[in-house]
C-alpha cells in the first residue's frame, strides 16, 4: 500500500513538474531537404546533446493545448514575386507517427495560419492548400533568450491536433510533403513553390509560435492570401505596371534649361501596387523601386506623389535598404502620415549616397565599374478604403527636386507640389523644353538609358519616329537600341 | 597674249567650273544629314507627339455572370509576356472593373477566374490589346 501510495506521489510531482516546467523552443536537426519532403525525427535536436525526450514533447503538446505546432524557417530562391521579404511555401500533406508500446499513431490533420489557390505541376486545375509565408536573414527576438527561435529566422507554424499523451513515445517522426506547383503559370504557382530547400523546423512552446503568428511575416507582399482563421480586409492586389516589372524614370535635371538629352541624369524604378477589398476598393497602398543611375552633377531629392481625394487618410512607413540589405538603413523605417494626397520624398539628397567611389557619378560611365544603389519600401494602410477611380492614374506623379536649382521637375502636365521651390514660386508649370521634350520620361524596365552625354536619339535611332508618329510607329523602340552608347550593366540595379 | 598664262588661265576656269557645284552639293549633302540626324536636339518635337509607353486599359469582369462551384473567386490578369497585373480573391456578386497599366508592345492581356473547388474549370478569357484599346 505503501509503495502504491509512494509512486503515486513521485508521478504527479514528475507530472506537476513537466507541466510547470517552462517549455522552451527547440530546433531539429532534420529538415524539409530539396525536394520538398523531410522526415523529421522529433527527438534529435540540432544542438547540443541532441536528444529530445518524449517528456517534453509531450510537455510541448499540453503547452499548445493538445497540439503539437512546428515552425518553418522558409528558404526560397527568388521566382515569381518571391525575395527576400516575402517568400512562400505550399504544403501539400502532413503526418505525425508516434510509436508507444510498439503501437504506432498517426496525425494526419494540420492547419498553418495562410492559404492559397495554386495548380500542381503538370495541371492547370488550382486548389486550396495551406501555405507557410517567410522571409530570409531575419532575427526573431523572443522573451526566452534559451529559445531557439531567440535569433533565428524562423517564419510561419504549423500546427497538427494530437489527442493522445505522447510521454511514454519510444519514438515520433513527422512527415511534410511540400506541393511541387505549376510554375509555368507564374504566380501565385511560382510564389508558393519549392525551390532552394532546406526548410528548418522547430518545435515551438505556445509563447513563440503566438509570437510567430502575430508577426504575419511576408503576408503583405505574397500574392493571393487567404487567411485560415478571419477574412482579409485586403484580398486582392493591382500591380503598376505589374507585380515584377518597374518603371523607369528619368530625368534632364537642367530645368528650365534644356540640357544633353541622355536622360541620366538621375534614373529610378519604381512600381506600386494597390491593396484592394474584396468589393474592389483600394485599402493599402504599397511601392518599391531602386536608384538606378545618377549622372547628374547637381544633387536631387526624389518623390512620388499620387494624387487621392482630400478626405483620404492613412497610415504606413518607408524603408531604405543598403545594396544587397535586409535590415533597413539607419533611421529607417520612418512613420509616413497621409492626409490628402499621399507625398513621399522616398529618397534625399541622392548625391551624398549614391557615387561610385572612384568617380562622381553612378553607372553613366561607360568605363567605370557597376554602383548599385539603396532600394526602398513603402505601405500605407488608408483609414478608409478609396474606389479605384478616385485615385490618380497611373504612372503616377514620381517627381525630382533639384538642390541646386531649387527646381522641382515633373512629367509633363503634372502640377508642382512642393511650396519652396522656384518653380512653385515663378508659376513655372510647362514641364517641357522649348523643342517639346520633357524633362522626365517613363520608360519600361527593359529600356538602358545612354553612357554620359549621349543624345537618346542616337542610340535609340528609332525613338523620333515613335515619338513624332503620336506613338504608333515603332513601339519596340527601346529594343533596338546602339548598345556602345547604352548602359553595359542591364538590369544589374534590381539586386 | 602671253601663251604661258594661257594654261593658267584655262586652269582657273577649270576650278570655278567644279567648286561651286561641289560647294552646292556639299550644302545640300548637310541638310540632308540634319534632317535625317535622330538626335533629339536636331529634332523638335512636332504636333501630336507622344511619349508613353504604356497604355491605360480597362477592365471589367461580370464575376456573378460565372457560374462557379466554389465559395471563393479569384482573379488573374497577365500579358503576353507573363508579367502579372492583377491577382487575388474578388467579390462573388459584383462586376469588378479597374484600371491596369500594360506595356504598349503587348499584344494581349488573358484573364482567368477560378474558384477553389477542384470541379471548376477556370474561365479564360484573352483580350486583343495591341491597339491599346478599352475593354
Amino acid at each position: 500500500m505503501k509503495t502504491i501510495r509512494y509512486l503515486t506521489i513521485g508521478c504527479l510531482c514528475i507530472y506537476q513538474a513537466l507541466a510547470s516546467a517552462e517549455v522552451v523552443s527547440i530546433r531539429f536537426e532534420d529538415s524539409i531537404k530539396s525536394n520538398g519532403y523531410g522526415a523529421i525525427n522529433l527527438m534529435r535536436r540540432s544542438t547540443g546533446d541532441k536528444i529530445i525526450s518524449s517528456a517534453e514533447l509531450e510537455a510541448f503538446r499540453i503547452d499548445n493545448g493538445g497540439y503539437m505546432v512546428f515552425a518553418v524557417d522558409v528558404n526560397e530562391a527568388a521566382n515569381g514575386t518571391e525575395k527576400a521579404q516575402s517568400q512562400g511555401i505550399t504544403v501539400l500533406q502532413a503526418r505525425l507517427d508516434v510509436r508507444i508500446n510498439n503501437v504506432v499513431y498517426s496525425f494526419t490533420d494540420f492547419t498553418t495560419k495562410t492559404q492559397s489557390v495554386v495548380a500542381e505541376k503538370g495541371s492547370t486545375n488550382r486548389q486550396m492548400h495551406y501555405t507557410v509565408i517567410g522571409e530570409t536573414g531575419s532575427s526573431r527576438i523572443t522573451s526566452n533568450t534559451d529559445s531557439d527561435i531567440y535569433g533565428s529566422s524562423f517564419d510561419g507554424t504549423i500546427s497538427m491536433p494530437v489527442n493522445i499523451d505522447i510521454s511514454q513515445a519510444s519514438a515520433a517522426y513527422v512527415h511534410f510533403w511540400l506541393l511541387d506547383t505549376n510554375t509555368k503559370l507564374g504566380d501565385p504557382e511560382a510564389f508558393y513553390d519549392f525551390t532552394a530547400g532546406y526548410e528548418d523546423l522547430a518545435i515551438v512552446s505556445y509563447q513563440d509560435a503566438s509570437y510567430l503568428d502575430s508577426l504575419a511575416i511576408g503576408r503583405d507582399l505574397a500574392p493571393l492570401v487567404v487567411l485560415t482563421d478571419s477574412s482579409t480586409n485586403i484580398s486582392s492586389h493591382v500591380h503598376y505596371p505589374s507585380s515584377t516589372d518597374y518603371y523607369l524614370v528619368a530625368y534632364e535635371d537642367n530645368y528650365p534649361y534644356k540640357g544633353d538629352y541622355d536622360f541620366n541624369d538621375l534614373v529610378v524604378a519604381y512600381r506600386i501596387s494597390y491593396g484592394l477589398t474584396p468589393e474592389g476598393k483600394v485599402k493599402r497602398i504599397q511601392g518599391e523601386g531602386y536608384l538606378v543611375a545618377r549622372g547628374g552633377s547637381y544633387d536631387h531629392d526624389w518623390y512620388l506623389h499620387i494624387s487621392l481625394p482630400s478626405q483620404a487618410s492613412g497610415i504606413g512607413e518607408l524603408i531604405q535598404y543598403d545594396p544587397y540589405q535586409n535590415q533597413p538603413r539607419q533611421g529607417y523605417p520612418q512613420s509616413i502620415e497621409l492626409t490628402g494626397g499621399l507625398n513621399i520624398k522616398v529618397f534625399d539628397n541622392i548625391l551624398s549616397q549614391f557615387y561610385h567611389p572612384d568617380y562622381f557619378y553612378a553607372n553613366t560611365l561607360w568605363y567605370a565599374g557597376f554602383t548599385s544603389g539603396q532600394k526602398f519600401h513603402f505601405s500605407i494602410d488608408l483609414d478608409q478604403s478609396i474606389a479605384l477611380a478616385k485615385i490618380e492614374a497611373a504612372p503616377f506623379d514620381p517627381f525630382l527636386y533639384v538642390w541646386s536649382t531649387g527646381y522641382e521637375i515633373h512629367l509633363p502636365n503634372k502640377a508642382t507640389i512642393l511650396a519652396e521651390s522656384v518653380n512653385a514660386t515663378n508659376q513655372q508649370l510647362a514641364f517641357k523644353t522649348n523643342d517639346g521634350y520633357p524633362f522626365a520620361m517613363i520608360l519600361p524596365q527593359e529600356w538602358l538609358f545612354p553612357n554620359e552625354y549621349v543624345d537618346l536619339g542616337y542610340v535609340y535611332p528609332q525613338f523620333v519616329d515613335f515619338i513624332q508618329s503620336g506613338n504608333q510607329n515603332n513601339l519596340d523602340w527601346y529594343q533596338q537600341g546602339i548598345l556602345r552608347g547604352l548602359n553595359k550593366h542591364g538590369q544589374q540595379w534590381k539586386w | 597674249m602671253n601663251p604661258i598664262n594661257k594654261p593658267f588661265q584655262r586652269q582657273k576656269n577649270h576650278a570655278h567650273t567644279f567648286i561651286w557645284p561641289t560647294l552646292l552639293f556639299l550644302l545640300i549633302i548637310q541638310s540632308i544629314s540634319y534632317a535625317e540626324t535622330t538626335a533629339l536636339k536636331d529634332n523638335p518635337v512636332k504636333a501630336h507627339s507622344g511619349f508613353s509607353n504604356f497604355n491605360i486599359i480597362n477592365i471589367q469582369i461580370d464575376v456573378p455572370s460565372y457560374s462557379l462551384l466554389g465559395e471563393f473567386r479569384f482573379l488573374k490578369v497577365f500579358d503576353n509576356y507573363g508579367n502579372i497585373l492583377f491577382l487575388g480573391q474578388v467579390s462573388t456578386d459584383q462586376v469588378f472593373k479597374f484600371p491596369l497599366h500594360a506595356l504598349k508592345t503587348a499584344q494581349n492581356l488573358t484573364i482567368e477566374l477560378f474558384s477553389e473547388d477542384p470541379a471548376d474549370q477556370t474561365v479564360t478569357i484573352k483580350k486583343d490589346i495591341s491597339k491599346g484599346k478599352l475593354l
